[in-house]
């Protein structure tokens, strides 16, 4: 009884993006062994996916971060890499309490390992000094 | 009057990379830019995706035109900013005026129109209602937020499920600006899946197919949108009517090609709103050549690089007198949408009559409907002489065809069309249509 | 309060009425107000509206509208010129398609001869299609009249206004009339705003429009009630139907039909249905209105460009059950109504100006002394279109501003815009420098320029672009800045 009803929480529904085939992905994880179960993949990357997604679902963290002294008012930034979806919105907050001064240069590193996550906050492009 | 061999008209993506080719192969470069710098729409598009397939990395947009304004400021490429083209005439004059030296005129050799493309607007797809302020198309409420640093509202509505209009109800998440739903005319959705579930599904905004704006409230500021599913003629289906409190919609329903320059050139315009042009990129008016969405709305930036890429080179050879393109239109031969095919980039081939040995053609189309299992087949003299099998086609995905074609296969005209191997059920139709 | 200035003349409403009012009166030696209660003159009735100088035609026999649309269809050539408006008399043609309504072009064409209107019959299908070539084949009569003609009705309405201005009318922007007081001792009445402002004139001059009615409840006027009728509008591109003339279907006692006309910008549009409506700010457009306003020009030209429409816009008529024109001096001694100023109100408007000029004159005794100091003209401003390459380099060596295009759809200039931020009405909002100089006005509707016209207005008028609004009131277009550095004051004003 306990089993069953841990497994009915455990199933996800995940579309999988990899391509236009769009499987409905059903991915569980066993209890006990902990191994997560894929079904509805038609390939073996669909599997992968519905792995990395159902156990760390991580996005990349894309916003604007202010910039003083600049040619524009702000910069586009992004993470290194993709941070797990959960610390998403926090990142964001970081970023908007966080400015930079000009100039910038693109890659130049703005927040350094951002909520802990070991993944730095970059500039996306070049912003001069504003004459 | 400069004299300069390749004048380069936009200083995007597409006239970045036909800038550097251009430049590559030995010839004077100026590009015309009428912002206060180079990259044009990529610089608000901060979202990452771009360059899988040219740089074989996943860029942000600014990153993906960093890197070429990089290579360009290490050229001998004319950098002109703040400079706006007044006029082509078809004899490459191009005059252009801004604030430091007034009118000037360039005298090119050869030119690549590389404009890009507007949005459509609310007024073009007759959506009624007020028209207070609000009201915004999906890239300038994007400029706002990402170039400009301002919020242009609290609670939007987005209409039009398109690439732009996905990834902006995730930007203005991000942002905290509530996004209270999407509405798309489609039974699909325009943009990518991945788009649908990264940028819509992750924040729980609803996306609702085959629904349009009905009518939108609000004297001063926007205060409410309805809007409501529809018919198989695209009317108002009464009942089903949904509305929100918002002071904001969003209008992601389609981009232009921009061609008035082109169009007063003298360029032939096609029914896709591009110029009409030859495998090499070049429109009716010799040596006035054309790429990126001033020339097709392109799904990719990558695909544009290529295109304008090769535009860039074409204009360097015409610049340089080694374009040599039989002018007989007897020699022409052109290039139909057949079937489920919107329309095709290059309009017109110029050089298979005269070649001696198979020729190279690369085309690009786009389809009308989504479909699975299908057949992309090039037909002349009524018989098939290509054929290419594809899973799956949908209509926000250009289709690129590289093909060599005997000459002596080929008549007046040949068409493209997209059939199925299966026409008995269109899954993915089906689904869609199901799931709205 | 400082004791208010005693005006002799208060015209509310700064409509294309009003205006052509004020701008009369501005001649002679009369202290004139013109109040208004939107942000910019033309906001009402003439905002949105055919803008076709009618030549009298369909109208009632020994009407104000017969009288008036004549006379100010010749007026705009003595007043057009001087005040630098542009107009176009390109000849409006009604089209018959049956046997009944060429019976009623029939009709009107001997009516159009009593009146002495240039005025032609035609039924030869060759001159039918030459004089139109867009018209459908089952058009068989079209009844023309060479000397209407196309104007912008906000144009000739800020054009009229300056003009006013520049000879010593003041316009009072942003003054809606609450109440109006009457001090029968002192012969004066008080103009009360929302706000707590307070006018004093002699003589009222009611041209409130839509609002007419309730303006002249306030001074215990009863005597007409406004009915709004709405009237849609579809524009399309430049250059995207070569149209000759304005063309209408022949019209029923109910309407006009559905009109199709170019601009004098080369736009044209197609419209306006008419619908009764009960709110007298219902400027919506309608799914239904819409498809009525397509149907109905479908059934008059051939080729319709359907991808070439880049707005639709609704308009309000401020008609009245009388069905003329009232124009006269009501019941209350110098208070003025100019009420129920429908179609051919645009084109009626400078004789209607005439008109009260008579009534001051007669009935209220106002002597008319011409100022010493009176400026006949109003320059148009100078426009990038006016200029020749070597002029416009000259201008860009003394202003860089020249050169910066603002606008690509409309080509226009930040020299432009920042002229007409610093204009005689004193400019707040993008929609007033788009009725000016056309920014936004083009294809793209704003979507290049209309942050750049927010950022010039932001700084020739010293307000933060969160201030900066489309029409003026709480229309603001952005909220604040996403982000904000410790240093910026956050401007706790409730914006949205």
């Amino acid at each position: 009884m306990d089993e069953k009803a841990s497994n009915e929480v455990n199933e996800k529904e995940i579309i999988c993006v990899i391509c236009p085939n769009s499987c409905r992905l059903r991915v569980s994880q066993d209890p006990k062994t902990k191994e997560i179960n894929v079904e509805g993949n038609l390939c073996p990357r669909g599997k992968k996916y519905g792995i990395s997604e159902y156990s760390n679902p991580v996005r990349m963290l894309i916003t604007t971060m202010r910039v003083e002294k600049g040619k524009l008012p702000v910069i586009p930034v992004r993470s290194t890499e993709a941070i797990p979806k959960s610390l998403l919105i926090e990142a964001v907050k970081v970023v908007n309490d966080t400015h930079c001064l000009a100039p910038i240069k693109m890659g130049d590193i703005l927040i350094d390992n951002i909520l802990n996550t070991k993944i730095s906050v970059i500039a996306s492009r070049d912003i001069d000094v504003k004459n | 009057m400069e004299n300069i061999d390749v004048v380069i008209i936009g200083g995007g993506p597409a006239g970045l990379a036909a800038a550097l080719a251009a430049h590559d192969e030995g010839v004077s470069v100026a590009i015309l830019e009428r912002d206060h710098e180079l990259g044009g729409i990529l610089q608000q598009c901060i979202h990452n995706g771009f360059g899988l397939r040219y740089f074989k990395e996943e860029l942000t947009g600014p990153e993906y035109a960093q890197r070429f304004i990089n290579k360009i400021k290490e050229s001998k490429i004319n950098i002109f900013l703040n400079i706006m083209v007044m006029q082509i005439t078809s004899e490459k004059v191009i005059t252009t005026i801004n604030p430091k030296n007034g009118v000037v005129h360039f005298k090119a050799k050869s030119i690549v129109l590389g404009m890009g493309c507007r949005e459509r607007t609310r007024g073009a797809i007759n959506i009624p209602g007020t028209r207070p302020a609000g009201i915004f198309p999906a890239g300038q409420a994007q400029r706002f937020i990402n170039i400009e640093g301002y919020f242009p509202g609290k609670r939007v509505l987005i209409l039009g499920s398109g690439d732009i209009g996905m990834i902006m109800a995730r930007r203005c998440m991000m942002e905290g600006i509530k996004v209270v739903a999407v509405a798309e005319v489609l039974p699909y959705p325009s943009g990518l899946k991945r788009n649908q579930v990264q940028c819509l599904d992750d924040y729980g905004i609803p996306l609702y197919l085959r629904h349009t704006i009905i009518d939108i409230r609000g004297k001063e500021r926007v205060e409410g949108v309805t809007i409501a599913g529809i018919d198989e003629k695209w009317r108002p289906i009464p009942g089903t009517e949904k509305t929100w409190d918002v002071d904001t919609i969003l209008f992601s329903v389609g981009l232009i090609p921009e061609n008035e320059l082109s169009s007063n050139a003298g360029c032939k315009i096609a029914s896709n709103g591009g110029p009409e042009v030859d495998e090499f990129l070049q429109t009716t008016v010799p040596g006035i050549f054309a790429a990126g969405n001033v020339l097709q709305v392109h799904d990719l930036v990558d695909f544009v690089t290529f295109e304008a890429t090769r535009a860039g080179i074409n204009a360097a050879k015409y610049a340089k007198d080694e374009l040599t393109i039989k002018k007989d239109q007897k020699e022409v031969v052109y290039v139909k949408p057949g079937s489920d095919v919107g329309y095709v980039v290059p309009e017109r081939i110029c050089g298979i009559k005269n070649s001696k040995e198979p020729y190279g053609i690369e085309f690009s189309f786009r389809v009308k409907n989504p479909r699975q299992n299908i057949i992309a087949e090039i037909i002349s003299k009524g018989k098939i002489i290509f054929k290419r099998k594809q899973k799956f086609v949908l209509p926000s995905e250009m289709i690129h065809l590289k093909v060599k074609l005997n000459p002596e296969d080929v008549g007046e005209e040949i068409t493209i069309n997209i059939i199925e191997q299966d026409s008995s059920i269109n899954v993915i139709e089906k689904e869609m249509l199901e799931g709205s | 309060m400082p004791t208010s200035k005693l005006y002799d003349i208060a015209i509310i409403g700064a409509g294309c009425v009003g205006s052509a009012i004020a701008q009369r009166l501005s001649k002679y030696d009369i202290k004139t107000i013109l109040i208004e209660k939107e942000s910019d003159v033309s906001m009402g009735a003439t905002k949105a509206n055919s803008g076709i100088i009618h030549q009298g035609y369909f109208t009632t026999k020994g009407s104000l509208k017969e009288k008036l649309c004549l006379r100010g269809n010749e007026l705009i050539d003595e007043i057009g010129p001087k005040i630098g408006v542009e107009y176009e008399r390109i000849g409006a043609i009604f089209c018959a398609t049956n046997k009944i309504e060429h019976e009623t072009l029939e009709g009107e064409y001997i009516k159009s001869q009593n009146r002495g209107v240039e005025v032609e019959l035609i039924t030869e299908l060759s001159r039918i299609h030459e004089i139109e070539p867009q018209l459908n084949d089952n058009v068989i009569t079209i009844l023309h009249f060479p000397r209407a003609g196309i104007i912008i009705p906000f144009e000739l309405t800020i054009a009229l206004a300056e003009h006013a201005m520049i000879n010593g009318v003041e316009l009072n922007l942003e003054f809606e009339v609450v109440f109006i007081k009457r001090d029968t001792e002192n012969d004066v009445f008080e103009i009360h705003s929302d706000d707590g402002k307070k006018i004093k004139a002699k003589t009222i001059i009611n041209a409130a429009g839509i609002y007419s009615d309730k303006i002249a409840r306030m001074v215990g006027l009863e005597d007409f009630i406004i009915i709004p009728r709405r009237g849609e509008y579809i524009l399309f591109d430049k250059d995207s139907l070569p149209l000759k003339k304005i063309i209408f279907p022949t019209p029923t006692p109910a309407s006009k039909g559905i009109v199709i006309s170019k601009t004098v910008h080369g736009n044209f549009f197609i419209g306006p249905n008419a619908t009764e409506i009960e709110s007298k700010e219902g400027i919506n457009t309608t799914s239904i209105g819409l498809n009525e306003i397509i149907a109905g020009a479908r059934k008059i030209i051939k080729n319709l460009p359907f991808k070439k429409n880049i707005t639709n816009f609704a308009g309000i008529r401020a008609s009245t059950h009388q069905h003329d024109f009232i124009v006269e001096e009501s019941s209350i001694p110098q208070f003025i109504n100019v009420a129920g100023i429908d179609s051919p109100g645009l084109s009626s408007s400078l004789a209607i100006a005439e008109m009260v000029e008579q009534i001051l004159k007669k009935k209220c005794g106002y002597k008319f002394i011409k100022k010493g100091d009176y400026i006949p003209t109003r320059n148009k401003q100078i426009l990038l279109s006016d200029l020749s390459e070597k002029e416009l380099s000259e201008k860009i060596k003394e202003n860089p501003q020249w050169g910066q295009i603002i606008c690509r759809c409309e080509q226009v200039t930040e020299a432009e815009i920042v002229e007409a931020c610093n204009g005689p009405i004193p400019v707040k909002n993008t929609d007033m420098i788009k009725r000016r100089l056309r920014p936004g006005m083009g294809r793209c509707q704003g979507g290049f320029c209309l942050p750049k016209v927010m950022k010039i207005i932001s700084r020739e008028k010293d307000m933060i672009l969160e201030r900066v609004t489309k029409t003026g009131g709480k229309s603001f277009i952005v909220f604040r800045r996403t982000k904000l550095l410790s240093s910026e004051v956050i401007d706790k004003g409730d914006l949205l």
